[in-house]
This record gives structure tokens, sequence and C-alpha cells, in this order.
């Protein structure tokens, strides 16, 4: 498990730090005022296959076994810097709704801290809380709530 | 009557233009009939031909067994079958042990309209008198109203607390399927009549009432991101309060409809704020690093009740609007959160945890004591309504979230079966 998530992140990381030199063109996405060439373009949709943090119960720090995960988006947030992202924080069932929020916000918060002690701006980083409101899965039980209990990066745009 | 009516209904008409949803909640009693007291509403005479547009004697029967304080016999073991005072034999009636008799009669008349009479006549301390009475001439559209309106009067004759059966609820349902998966709804107390005010493809929170019962403020995620809003109910208008970095939602007003409180984190945790609503001035509230959300208001209008977690776990805190004093209220249970204020100030319903369950407790304030209402799966967000009887809040059923009623001493439990996706957050109109 471990060891297959490390190989997915260096599949993604490996080839991003080739992008970052390259500055080719072709047909773009535009970001703003940007316009984004295909292979960035590419690199997104694989960081977005890794995209997700889960957190332990009452818990809102970033366990270590996801700082391939998150150095592989701080790598390429650091060479993009035209680029934003949003993080979504969520919580599971328990609770109440508006208190949730700030259990979402917090998780939200951690993964914006590591990636800009990673080196990414601020200012490419907003965070949302949805609390309890957008569980990915539904169900009373510990299985469900574990996978409700996450951050989510989400490319500004894409 | 039509003026009587009217506020209510600015709000029914121009909405209903938006569209009318087909899938509507009711109401299932599940406790508390044995305890409520039995009374006779013997079905109304219809002097027009065909059916009548609606069953009036079975709307007031249901308003009376909704408030967990009447048990209407059933029409099959009444003893005689009056449509007027005079007729009504005390005796039988005592005899069955049925304190009181509602007797009536709707005819149409020439105009299209109905003309509605009723009588309460008591069978036991005064036999024979009639406690209570009224007519109302009514297009068939407001039938419903004019029952509802009967039922304030009977429940208040009887009881000596203001009925709510002319109140509305909003929520939120959300659905799987379709575009629009959040839609914010209204309907009766009951369920009756429920219509859209707001679709929305992200989620919608906590709508609330305004004191006037002209406006509801909510939260919508529609841009990516919350934001705090106030929409008129009778021209459609939607204005912003507050789309501040983070979030933006709890919103409660003021008893006095002066204010609006809510809680934002754009300082990076949650914190209460405040928007006096005429002059659109934000304050602030509290300032700490925990979080204070679920802002509700005690009567005087000057004093918050609070959910914080500067100890920890959530617990309830109060705090002064104008000398920023605060103090804990809660000391007990692992949390105590989602705090609503009854109208009277006496108690607040909240959401109570133990060992891993959340329910509805209602917490008298001058006792300093708790009592655990409920025994459904995951209760939040209670509102209470505005005679404070009932506490209306969501619960889990399966992977469903419905409505339940619950009564603020806890004999009498209802549910309101959704007839499609989940409902959350109910909000209690005030009087209409």
């Amino acid at each position: 498990m471990q060891f297959s998530k490390f190989l997915k992140v260096a599949a993604v990381t490996l080839p991003l730090i080739a992008v970052t030199a390259c500055t080719s063109t072709g047909s773009k996405k535009v970001v703003g005022n940007v316009s984004l060439p295909n292979d960035i373009q590419a690199q997104i949709q694989k960081l977005q296959q890794i995209n997700t943090v889960y957190f332990d119960y009452d818990r809102y720090n970033v366990k270590s076994e996801y700082s391939t995960l998150l150095n592989s988006h701080a790598v390429f947030l650091r060479a993009t810097s035209n680029l934003k992202v949003t993080i979504e924080g969520h919580a599971d069932e328990r609770g109440t709704p508006e208190y949730n929020i700030a259990l979402g916000e917090r998780r939200a918060a951690a993964v914006k801290s590591y990636l800009q002690a990673n080196g990414v701006s601020g200012e490419q980083l907003s965070i949302v809380s949805f609390g309890k409101e957008k569980p990915a899965v539904l169900g009373h039980n510990e299985a469900a709530y574990a996978k409700n209990r996450r951050a989510v990066i989400t490319y500004d745009g894409f | 009557m039509i003026k009587f009516a009217s506020r209510f209904l600015i709000a029914c008409f121009v909405l209903l233009s938006t569209m009318i949803a087909t899938a509507e909640v009711r109401i299932v009693i599940t406790d508390g009939v044995s305890s409520a007291k039995p009374i006779a509403v013997v079905p109304f005479k219809w002097t027009g031909s065909g059916v009548p547009p609606q069953v009036v004697d079975n709307i007031i029967a249901s308003d009376l067994r909704n408030s967990g304080k009447f048990n209407p016999i059933d029409v099959a073991t009444m003893p005689q079958r009056p449509t007027t005072a005079s007729q009504v034999n005390p005796v039988v009636w005592s005899n069955i042990g049925v304190s009181a008799v509602v007797v009536g009669t709707i005819q149409p008349d020439a105009s299209g309209e109905y003309l509605i009479n009723y009588q309460l006549v008591d069978t036991v301390d005064h036999p024979g008198t009639v406690l209570a009475q009224n007519q109302f001439t009514i297009g068939d559209r407001w039938l419903r109203y004019a029952a509802h309106t009967a039922s304030d009067e009977i429940f208040e004759t009887l009881t000596g607390i203001k009925g709510a059966f002319r109140t509305r609820i909003a929520y939120v349902v959300k659905n799987s399927k379709g575009l629009y998966t959040h839609e914010l709804r209204v309907s009766d107390y009951d369920g009756f009549d429920q219509i859209t005010i707001h679709r929305s493809k992200e989620p919608l929170m906590s709508p609330t009432w305004s004191p006037d019962g002209k406006k509801i403020a909510y939260v919508t995620f529609e841009s990516g991101r919350s934001a705090l809003v106030l929409k008129t109910l009778d021209s459609g208008a939607v204005q912003t309060i507050a789309s501040f970095p983070q979030h933006n939602g709890a919103p409660a007003f003021s008893p006095d409809g002066s204010k609006l409180a809510f809680a934002l984190s754009k300082s990076g945790n949650l914190n209460l704020y405040m928007m006096d609503l005429s002059s659109k001035k934000i304050k602030q509230i509290t300032s700490g690093h925990s979080n204070d959300t679920e802002p509700s208001w005690m009567p005087d209008n000057q004093t918050i009740v609070y959910t914080s977690d500067q100890a920890g776990r959530p617990q309830l805190y109060s705090i002064n609007i104008n000398s920023g004093e605060s103090q804990r209220v809660t000391w007990d249970n692992t949390q105590n959160q989602n705090a609503r204020v009854s109208p009277d100030g006496k108690f607040i319903a909240l959401i109570s945890t133990n060992n891993g369950e959340q329910h509805i407790t209602r917490y008298d304030i001058e006792t300093n004591t708790y009592q655990r209402l409920t025994d459904t799966f995951l209760d939040e967000t209670p509102s209470i309504a505005p005679n404070g009887t009932m506490i209306i809040y969501s619960s889990s059923q399966g992977l469903n979230t419905i409505l339940n009623l619950v009564s603020t001493d806890g004999n009498f439990k209802a549910r309101l079966p959704a007839t499609d996706g989940q409902v959350k957050f109910p909000s209690w109109s005030p009087y209409l």
C-alpha cells in the first residue's frame, strides 16, 4: 500500500520536474490571462488523481504518509506560480453542521500550511470548508467516516 | 379573515410561480398519543354537492393531534354526529371521557367561496357551553388556512397557549440526482403546500426566518465558496450579507429583527459577528482563537448563546453584545452545541453528545437541568415552534435524513418522512 502509493507519486513527480523547464506551446487552456501548455494540463490531470489527504478522528495533522503526495503538488505549484488551488476541508457526519465547518477548515488549513512550508506561495492557496455537507461516502461506520474526514486539493479552473 | 391572512398569503403567492414540488413531507406520530387528552372533532356538515374541496374537520383534528396535547377520537366511536352546538348532548361525550367537542359546517356560496362555521362545546365543566366559535368566508385555496385558524383558536381556548398551526417550516432537501442537488423549500408546518424557493448545485445550509416572517437568511456554496444571503420571500430578492474568505454561516436574527448574528472565519477560525440590518454595519462579537459559532439570541436582544470550543470540546457560552462579557453556560455531557433559546428564554434546545450518541436535549436555564428528549439517531439542527411547545429537528434513518418533531416536554414524538431526498436544516417560522 505504502510502496504503491510512493510509485504513483513518483510517476507524477518526476515528469513534472522535466515539465517545469519546458516552455513549449501548443493548444492551450487559459487560466486567468495565462495560457497553459498541454503538458502542464496533463500534469494537473495526474495530480488530480492524487488530491486527497485523509485524517484521523478529531485530528487535523497531516500524516507523514501524505508527504510525497503533497510534495508533488508543492513542486508543481512552485514551478507554475500562475496556478491557484482551492483546498476543500471535510468532516465526518458526527456533530452539528455549522460546528463541523470548523473541523473541515482545520484540515484544509493544515494542508495549506504544509504546502506553504514547502515553498508554495500563500497567494496560490485558498481554503473552503464544507463541514459534513459533501460526504464522499454515505454510511454510519468508521470505514465511511474515515473516507469523509479529508482535505481535497482542487486546481481552480479545472 | 383576508386581512388576517394577507402576510401569510403574500409569501405563498409569488413563490407558487417559482414551482410547486410534488413530493411533500407528512407527519407520522410515533409516540405520545396515549398521554394526550381525548377530544372530538365531529365531521363538519357539507351542504354542497359532491365532496367538499377540503375536509376541514380532518385538518382541525390533525392539528390538535400534532400539538401532542390532544387525541381526537375515531369518528366511528362517536356516540352522535352533531353539527351545531345545540345538537351536542354533553352527557354522551363526558361518559366516554371527551370533555370538549368541535362541531361545524362548510357551505359553498353563490360567489364560489365557502362559509365555514365552527363551535367548540364544553361537555364537563359547563355542559353545553360554547367555549369558542367563529366563521370564515374564503376561497378554496385558503380553506386549509381557515381550518388552521380554527385550530389555533380551539387550541388557545383549551390550553391558554397560543396555537402555532398557521406557521411554516423552511428546510433543505438534498437529492443525489438532477442538476440542482440542493433545494431550499418552505411548507406549512404540517408539510402541506410545499414550494421551492432556491435551487443550487452546491450545498445550502442553516436557513432561518426573520422575526416578521418575510425573509429567510441562509448559507449557499453556489460560487464554490460560502456566502450568507438574505432572501425576501414576496419579491424573491436576494441580498448578500457576508461573503468573506472562508466561512460565512450560522445566521440568527435578534428577536426584535434589528440584527443578524453569524459566524465568520476570515480571521482563521470561527468568530461571532453581527450586522445591524438598517445600517448594514458589521460588528465583531467574539475574537478568540477558538471556534465560536451557532449563535442564538436570548429574548433581551442583548445576549447571545453560542457554541465554543475554547475549553476543547464544544460547549455553550453566552456573551453580552454590548459589554462583551462572556460566561460558560453548560458544563456537562461530552459536548453541548447548536443552542436554540426558547421564545420565553426559559430553556435551551441543544444537541448533547454522550457515549458517541447525539440527541435533542432540553436545558433549563433556571434549574441548570438537562432532559434528553429523543431517541433518534444523529439528531441535529433543532428549531423551536414560536409558542415553545414543539421542536423540529433532523435525524438519520438508514442512509436518509428526515425531519422529526418532539414536544418540549418530551412526551410527543413524530416523524416527517421524506418522499424524495434527504431533508435537513428545518427552521420553524414565527407566527405568520
